[in-house]
């Protein structure tokens, strides 16, 4: 009546080691928590809601930085865990030697990091300032940026403009265009910026990704699970609950759900199977875009040195049931 | 019971006016989540609005209806539009067909418009309830378990804290106004109601802010209402299966359209419609709460519980059984252990309280064990015996072919038993009888031997003892009249086997009786003694004397070549018999030392008489012959011998006896 088929045996070895496993993963919680670095970014909004919900089953503590600098040296010193970061913040920790695996990807930009001017005529945009934050994002965004309207990096004045002075510096007309992502590019747009590039023209190329430290993997295996499974939970309530979501994560970053509404429009948050595909190479996209990311940061000087990219990502913390 | 009635009655009205009404009318069920005249006074204009964009011939009627109401009308079929909680919304959905929802509505509060609603929990401002924890044992009202925001949202909430709604006293009020009333009058501790309505009380004047206060305020600055739960879409805008898809499309057009700024939407005090919402919230919300229509405990049958528990009770099934089976053995084993246990006793106390010496050996035939008995049998102690092998015991008087056939029988697995002389520890050698017995491996080759010991030394001399005394004259010591027939018997086969002669002498003391009845039975005992030990004494060795009984002895000569050869032994017997002896006189008070004399008569038989016959051998008329002759000494005046012959009569041959004549003179002193 119930064969035992290859896939039910798979499963019981798995209860079996679970079941196992039990006095170790009791063992575990008695450790510290796990410490993830996390900024500003509306794909890291799950975790924040998996918080509020009380969704983590293991205790964890999510360090908010003001940026992805803080989340980067942070993970290089030890003092995190784990973090999330960009693909490309992630390819210049490997690059400098700090051992870390990806496990978990938030989201895909699809139009979230975008280029936007004071006018929408192309030829206003001769010997216009370009700001723009000197990260790989930024560096990418501009390459593609100039390659779509074939320009010329000389055609433009370019001005490092980190994030968090990009609205002031909008706002005092320092820049013409400005290279930026949600949800200062909504804050921009309500002042005069007109969309005129997007990361819609870069498919599957501009990642987020959640980064662990290689050597804090043993004591952390539980904690990093539950945190997959907060992350995943809070998608599918992202998903079901959408208006009880934008409120709440419009009220955490202090901004109307309408801008979260827009800034989500911009993200694909890739679901479990998606991250499946994704993380065990069955979607080639994501080892493309690191080897690719690798060469334009090579290109660019971000990077002195060609990062190692053996066993840089593992499906092995995904949950097992879908949400 | 009334309510019933009121919602037939109203149904007969509707079912009149469509007659009464040429034109097509479209009848708009709206929920009255607040009194009816104020959901009329919002929403006619909406309705109307509607019929102006239907346009010629078609009419949309309001019809504000409560719970029952809008149930009554759905199944009669009345209603051609519904607009209704979505909690609402999902029951409709389950019990009848719907085309589905046209938009969701959008409210507008404070310029700000939102498309979610929640619930909010109100108590007076000086209440001492601010957790949703702390509603537990409260009072609480609610408008009727029909609603979403006034009901579902919260039991979410609680059951979201793991509290259980039995543990609150819920009390229905009908409307979210007739809730705010209760809490005001303090006829409740707190009450459930929607967002949005705390607003619209004030905004009409009913209501002071500060009059109420909000539990467990989320913090949603985008939000224009205060809200105690989580959010989920408004309400739902629906056409039944039956109106026309060309109507439908038209309605829905116009709801999209509908303006903020458009009269009918200030009344309703919306801003307008958007694109129906995903209810999958709501859904997600009733089913957790097993609500209706998701309220049916679904049939779960094996099959679902085995795909999805399956591997663990066949995880925890087969644990199960290991377990138990696991006692189940345990037990009887411990049983088991306690059985052998108390026979092991039992056996020990055997062994050790045994007065037979016991020992064990291993099968190599090492001594692993002894008991008490058999170190006191032994005398050596039980350190002594362990390590060495029962040969330590061994006497010497069997010879070792006699040990190596009890190995043989004991290898074969065959029990053994036999005499053994033993040799103790003090030198002292001792009979005992060997009970061996093997005790056998699983693959029965010998594991262990086992040897009980009886002491059979006792026996042995008891035997040694009637075996002397079946043979031997206690007095003398002499062979008796049994053993000499024997010596006699195999004396004659020797002599005719060499064609020897032999000679039987009856001896007879002269002078016995006197001496016997002189000094008493003792001196004539003793006396008998010394003259039986100089008898002997005078015989060769190969010579038999035995007594025959009183005085009476038989001297058996054998291996005579010749007859003539046995006269000087007849001589020295003669001497013997007759020469003094000395013996110790015991008086009462005195001791002295006598010398007595006897004599001796003897008869002489030999055999064989004629050397041709010695075929016709009797012992008994041998014996006769000699007695007859003997008889002769006696007569021819004793202390001689006659040599009896069978032809001639007795031929009688005197031997001078000087000395007996002193004797008889000494006895007489």
């Amino acid at each position: 009546m119930f064969p035992l088929t290859r896939r039910r045996f798979l499963h019981l070895a798995m209860a079996a080691t679970a079941s196992a496993s039990l006095p170790a993963l009791v063992g575990c919680s008695s450790a510290r928590s796990l410490r993830v670095g996390i900024h500003h970014w509306i794909g890291y909004e799950t975790l924040y809601l998996a918080q509020e919900f009380n969704w983590f089953s293991q205790p964890i503590d999510l360090v908010s930085g003001d940026s992805a600098q803080k989340s980067m040296s942070g993970l290089a010193s030890g003092e995190l865990d784990a973090a999330c970061l960009t693909l490309d913040e992630a390819l210049r920790l490997r690059a400098e030697g700090v051992e870390i695996v990806l496990g978990l990807i938030f989201n895909v930009s699809a139009g979230a990091d975008m280029v936007l001017a004071r006018s929408p005529l192309a030829d206003s945009w001769q010997g216009a300032r370009l700001g723009y934050e000197s990260s790989a994002v930024g560096a990418l965004m501009l390459k593609h940026f100039l390659h779509a309207h074939q320009l010329q990096v000389e055609d433009l004045v370019l001005l490092d403009i980190p994030l968090y002075h990009q609205l002031e510096a909008w706002q005092a007309k320092e820049v013409d265009l400005m290279i930026t992502f949600e949800p200062t590019a909504s804050r921009l747009q309500q002042e005069e910026g007109v969309r005129i590039f997007d990361s819609r023209a870069l498919p599957d190329t501009i990642f987020d990704v959640l980064a662990v430290r290689q050597d804090r993997i043993k004591a952390h295996t539980q904690p990093i699970k539950a945190l997959l499974e907060g992350h995943f939970r809070a998608l599918n309530y992202i998903r079901s609950n959408r208006h009880d979501s934008l409120y709440r994560i419009a009220a955490r970053q202090g901004v109307e759900p309408s801008d979260i509404e827009n800034a989500l429009a911009g993200v694909i948050l890739p679901s479990l199977q998606a991250n499946q595909r994704y993380l065990s190479g069955q979607n080639e996209r994501l080892q493309l875009a690191c080897a690719h990311l690798s060469e334009l940061m090579l290109e660019t000087g971000i990077l002195a040195q060609k990062p190692n990219l053996d066993q840089f990502l593992t499906p092995q913390w995904l949950p097992l049931q879908g949400f | 019971m009334p309510r019933l009635l009121r919602a037939w009655f109203f149904i007969f009205l509707l079912a009149l006016s469509s007659i009464v009404h040429a034109l097509e009318t479209l009848t708009l069920g709206v929920f009255a989540y607040r009194p009816k005249p104020i959901i009329e006074a919002h929403y006619q204009p909406l309705a109307d609005y509607l019929s102006e964009a239907l346009g010629d011939g078609v009419k949309v009627r309001l019809a504000v209806l409560d719970q029952n109401e809008i149930d009554q009308a759905l199944s009669q079929n009345q209603l051609d539009l519904v607009f209704t909680n979505p909690a609402h919304y999902l029951i409709l959905r389950s019990e009848n067909t719907l085309t589905g929802v046209l938009a969701t509505l959008i409210r507008l509060e404070n310029q700000q418009p939102t498309n979610a609603l929640g619930g909010v929990v109100i108590t007076l401002p000086q209440s001492s309830l601010y957790r949703l924890e702390d509603l537990i044992g409260q009072r609480v009202a609610y408008p009727g378990v029909k609603m979403l925001g006034g009901y579902r949202v919260h039991l979410y909430e609680l059951l979201q804290r793991d509290i259980e709604v039995k543990q609150l006293q819920l009390l229905t009020k009908g409307t979210h106004d007739q809730v705010v009333e209760a809490v005001l009058k303090g006829e409740v501790d707190a009450g459930w109601i929607r967002t949005g309505v705390l607003e619209a009380l004030e905004r009409e004047g009913k209501l002071q802010a500060d009059q109420l206060r909000v539990i467990n305020q989320q913090n949603l600055p985008g939000f224009p209402f205060r809200v105690s739960t989580r959010l989920y879409p408004e309400w739902p805008f629906i056409a039944l299966p039956h109106v026309k898809a060309d109507t439908v499309r038209q309605i829905a057009a116009a709801l999209m359209n509908l303006k903020a700024d458009h009269p009918a939407a200030q009344a309703a005090q919306i801003h307008g419609f958007s694109p129906p919402s995903d209810y999958i919230a709501v859904e997600n919300l009733a089913r957790s709460l097993r609500l209706p229509p998701y309220d049916a405990v679904p049939e779960i049958t094996l099959d679902d519980v085995w795909s999805r528990y399956g591997d663990w009770m066949l995880i925890y099934g087969l644990l199960m059984l290991m377990v138990s089976s696991a006692i189940i053995g345990l037990l009887v084993q411990n049983r088991r252990i306690r059985l052998s246990e108390e026979q092991l006793r039992l056996a020990a106390q055997v062994f050790s309280h045994a007065r037979e010496p016991i020992l064990i050996t291993d099968h190599h035939g090492v001594i692993i064990d002894v008991n008490e008995a058999m170190c006191d049998s032994t005398g050596y102690n039980r350190p002594e015996m362990l390590g060495k092998t029962p040969s330590m015991l061994k006497s010497g008087r069997q010879p070792s072919s006699y040990y190596d056939e009890m190995w043989r029988q004991l290898r074969r697995g065959q029990s053994w038993s036999g005499e053994v002389w033993n040799r103790h520890k003090d030198g002292e050698v001792y009979a005992v009888m060997h009970n061996i017995s093997v005790v056998l491996n699983s693959q029965g080759k010998p594991r262990h031997y086992v040897a009980i010991y009886t002491d059979i030394t006792a026996l042995k001399n008891q035997q040694a003892v009637l075996e002397h005394m079946a043979h031997y004259d206690a007095l003398t010591q002499l062979p008796n009249r049994v053993l000499l027939n024997d010596r006699l018997h195999q004396a004659c086969v020797q002599a005719k086997r060499h064609t020897w002669y032999l000679a039987v002498v009856y001896i007879d003391l002269d002078g016995f009786k006197q001496v016997n009845d002189t000094y008493g039975h003792a001196v004539g005992d003793e006396l008998l003694i010394q003259v039986s030990q100089r008898m002997k004494e005078a015989l060769r060795e190969v010579d038999t004397l035995a007594r025959i009984g009183g005085d009476e002895f038989i001297a058996l000569l054998t291996d005579l070549e010749s007859p003539a050869l046995c006269e000087p032994v007849l001589e020295r017997l003669l001497a013997a018999a007759s020469s003094p002896i000395q013996i110790r006189l015991k008086d009462r008070h005195t001791e002295s030392v006598q010398s007595l004399a006897v004599s001796a008569s003897l008869g002489v038989a030999l055999y064989p008489d004629d050397p041709a016959e010695t075929d016709a051998l009797n012992q008994e008329a041998l014996i006769r012959a000699a007695d007859h002759a003997m008889y002769d000494a006696k007569h021819q005046g004793k202390n001689r011998f006659v040599i009896y012959s069978a032809v001639s009569g007795s031929e009688c041959k005197r031997i001078t006896a000087e000395t007996s004549s002193d004797e008889e003179a000494d006895i007489n002193r």
